[in-house]
C-alpha cells in the first residue's frame, strides 16, 4: 500500500514536471488583428490612420514606403522606436527587396479578409513617444462597403480613426478609359461612409491622389485634370465633411521623375500622426456612444475623443 | 575587500556573431593576467572545462566551436574592478540558434526568460557580414546613376522574367532581427538594462574609418534609431572588437606569429585598446 501511494505521488510529481511550460509565447510580429490592436491602444493612446481606396490604388505601397523610409533613417521628423508588426512590414516590403529576386519594385497586395489588419509603429520625436496604427484593408472590402450600407456599417474601425485617407489612383486618373471610374471609386467610398454614419466629426478626412509621379509624367493636361477633380470632389463633399482636405503623394516614385518630385509622403505622415485639433464646431457636440455590439477597438476611439473633448473644455 | 552580490549579464546574438570567440579571448586575457584590464580575475571558477576548451582553440587560431542548443553553458567568473570590489559575474553563453528560434517560433525558453529577468546587462553581438535588406528601388536607382540608364527598365535593362522567391522570416534583414530580439527582452525584463553592442570582427570594417557607433548608424539605421529611442529602458554603448585578430584560416599563419594578447583590438568611440573586458566594465558601471 505504502509503495502504491509512493508510486502515485511520484507519478503526480512527474506529471507536474511534464506539465510545466518550457516556453513562453512571444508576440507574433505579423499584422495585428483587432484584439492585438486593442492591446496597443490600451497600453498608450495611438493614432489610427485608415487608408481607404479601390483595389490597386496604392494603400499597401503607402504603408510599405513609410516603413522602408524609416528603415534607412529618421523619417518625417520621427525616429523609429519599435513595432509590434515588424514581420508584417517586412512581408509587404518583400517584393521591393533584392532578396526577393524580383526585377521591379512591387508591393504585395492585401489579401481580402473579413476584418481589417493593422500595422504598428512606436515613434519618437523630441523625446516624446507616439504610437501609430495603420490599417490594412483590402480594396475589395471598400468595394463591398460602396455597394451596401450593411457592409459599410461593418467597418467599425472607421469610428476609431483619427485620419481617413481615401486614395484616388493617380495611374488610373491619367488613362482616359479609367479616369472617371478612379474618381467615382474614391467618391463612392466617402459617400458610403457618410451614408452609413461611419465618420466622426473629429476624424481628419483627406482625398489622397496617389502615384503622383505617373500624373506628372503624363504632362500638364493630367495635372490640370487632377486640379479639376479636386474642385469637383470638394464641391460634392464640403458641406458634409467641413474639414475635407486634399493631398498628392508618390509613395514609391519612379526615380526618373522622383528625383525632381516632392513626393509628399513625409508631410502626409507627419500630419496623419497628429491628433486633429478640435474645432469650435466640434466643441459642444456630444457624440452618441457606440452600440454595445461594436468591438472594443472601435469603442476606444469614442472613449479617447470624449476624454480629449472634456479636457479641451 | 567587499564581495558584492552576483551580477548577471548575458551574451546575445545571431549564429556566428562572435559570442563564443569573445568569451574565449576574454577567458585567455583574464587567466593570463599580464595585460592591463578594467576587470581582473580574483580566483578561478569551479568548472573551467568549457572555458579552457574554447580558449585553447582560440589560442591556436582554430575556429572556436559554436554553441548549440545542446551545448549552452553557464559561465561564472570571479572578478574585481576599480570601484566594484570583488564580485561574481554570471555570463551564460547562449546559442545563436536559440535566438534564431525566438524569431521563427515566436517563443522563448523558460531558461532564457529567467536569464533575461535576472540580467542587468546584455552584450549584443553583431557580425559585419549582415543581411542588409537592400531595397530594389534604391538598388535600381543607384544602378541608373552609375550607368545612366532608366532605372525602371523601360529601355529593356531589367529582366522581367526573373523568378520571385517567397518571403520567409529567414530573409529578415539583420537589423530587423536585432530590433525584434531586443523587443522580446524589453517585453520580459523587469528593469532598465544596459546594452553593450559589440561589432565583432572589427578588423573587417575598421578600414572604413568610422567609429563603432558611426558604423552602426550607417549600416543599421533602423537598429540605431531603436536604441536611441529607447534610452529610458536600454542604455547603450557600441564597441568594435576584433577578438580573433583576423580571418581564419586565411590569416592564421600570420596571426600565430603574434602574442595572443596582441591579436585583440577593442574600439570604443575614438579610443583603441586591447582591453577586452571594457564592454563588461561598461555594463557594470565602470566608465
Amino acid at each position: 500500500m505504502a509503495d502504491a501511494i509512493s508510486t502515485a505521488e511520484e507519478n503526480a510529481e512527474l506529471a507536474d514536471v511534464t506539465e510545466a511550460p518550457t516556453f513562453i509565447e512571444l508576440f507574433s510580429g505579423g499584422a495585428l488583428g483587432a484584439a492585438d490592436a486593442d492591446a496597443v491602444t490600451l497600453r498608450s493612446p495611438a493614432q489610427l490612420i485608415v487608408l481607404a481606396g479601390a483595389e490597386g490604388s496604392g494603400k499597401t505601397t503607402v504603408l510599405a514606403s513609410i516603413y522602408e523610409r524609416l528603415s534607412v533613417g529618421a523619417f518625417a521628423c520621427f525616429q523609429f522606436a519599435g513595432s509590434r508588426s515588424l514581420l508584417g512590414f517586412e512581408e509587404i516590403c518583400h517584393l521591393n527587396r533584392l532578396t526577393s529576386g524580383n526585377a521591379r519594385p512591387d508591393t504585395q497586395r492585401t489579401v481580402p479578409a473579413e476584418e481589417a489588419a493593422y500595422y504598428h509603429f512606436a515613434l519618437s520625436r523630441g523625446g516624446q513617444r507616439r504610437h501609430v496604427l495603420l490599417s490594412a484593408v483590402s480594396g475589395e472590402l471598400f468595394r463591398l462597403a460602396r455597394n451596401a450600407r450593411e457592409d459599410c456599417a461593418r467597418l467599425t474601425f472607421l469610428l476609431r480613426a483619427n485620419t481617413i485617407a481615401i486614395l484616388v489612383d493617380g495611374a488610373r486618373l491619367v488613362v482616359p478609359e479609367s479616369r472617371e471610374n478612379a474618381v467615382a471609386d474614391a467618391a463612392g467610398i466617402l459617400s458610403s461612409f457618410l451614408d452609413a454614419k461611419m465618420l466622426r466629426l473629429q476624424t481628419r478626412v483627406e482625398f489622397v491622389f496617389s502615384k503622383l509621379d505617373r500624373v506628372v509624367a503624363a504632362g500638364k493636361n493630367a495635372e490640370d485634370l487632377l486640379k479639376k477633380t479636386e474642385v469637383k470632389l470638394e464641391t460634392k463633399f464640403r458641406r458634409h465633411v467641413p474639414g475635407l482636405a486634399f493631398r498628392r503623394i508618390a509613395a514609391r516614385p519612379d526615380t526618373a521623375i522622383g528625383s525632381e518630385l516632392k513626393d509628399g509622403l513625409a508631410e502626409a505622415f507627419t500630419l496623419w500622426s497628429e491628433s486633429r485639433p478640435l474645432t469650435a464646431a466640434d466643441r459642444g457636440l456630444q457624440s452618441a456612444p457606440p452600440a454595445a455590439h461594436v468591438r472594443e477597438f472601435s469603442k476606444f476611439g469614442w472613449r479617447y475623443f470624449e476624454h480629449a473633448r472634456r479636457e479641451d473644455r | 575587500m567587499s564581495i558584492s552580490a552576483p551580477s548577471q549579464l548575458f551574451l546575445m546574438g545571431l549564429p556566428g556573431s562572435g559570442k563564443t570567440t569573445f568569451l574565449a579571448a576574454l577567458w585567455h586575457v583574464l587567466d593570463d593576467q599580464s595585460s592591463a584590464t578594467s576587470l581582473r580575475l580574483t580566483r578561478l571558477s569551479g568548472d573551467r572545462t568549457y572555458l579552457n576548451r574554447i580558449a585553447e582553440a582560440w589560442r591556436s587560431c582554430l575556429p572556436v566551436e559554436r554553441t548549440t542548443l545542446q551545448t549552452e553553458e553557464d559561465v561564472s567568473l570571479h572578478l574585481e574592478g576599480d570601484g566594484l570590489g570583488e564580485f561574481e559575474l554570471a555570463v551564460p553563453d547562449l546559442s545563436g540558434e536559440a535566438f534564431e528560434l525566438q524569431l521563427t517560433d515566436r517563443r522563448m525558453s523558460i531558461r532564457h526568460d529567467v536569464i533575461v529577468q535576472q540580467a542587468t546587462g546584455i552584450i549584443l553581438f553583431l557580425h559585419p557580414d549582415v543581411q542588409k535588406g537592400t531595397q530594389l528601388s534604391q538598388a535600381l536607382e543607384l544602378e541608373a546613376v552609375l550607368s545612366g540608364t532608366d532605372p525602371h527598365g523601360r529601355n529593356g535593362a531589367v529582366d522581367s522574367t526573373a523568378s520571385v522567391a517567397p518571403w520567409s522570416i529567414e530573409k529578415l534583414p539583420t537589423q530587423v532581427k536585432l530590433v525584434e530580439l531586443l523587443q522580446f527582452v524589453l517585453e520580459r525584463a523587469p528593469r532598465r538594462m544596459r546594452v553593450a553592442v559589440v561589432v565583432s570582427a572589427w578588423d573587417l570594417v575598421e578600414g572604413m574609418g568610422l567609429t563603432p557607433i558611426e558604423y552602426v548608424s550607417r549600416e543599421m539605421p533602423l537598429f540605431r534609431q531603436f536604441l536611441d529611442s529607447n534610452q529610458e529602458e536600454l542604455e547603450h554603448a557600441v564597441f568594435g572588437i576584433s577578438a580573433q585578430g583576423g580571418s581564419i584560416p586565411d590569416e592564421k599563419s600570420s596571426l600565430l606569429t603574434l602574442d595572443a594578447l596582441d591579436r585583440i583590438k577593442v574600439c570604443h568611440g575614438n579610443d583603441t585598446s586591447r582591453d577586452i573586458t571594457k564592454p563588461i566594465a561598461w555594463l557594470l558601471g565602470v566608465t
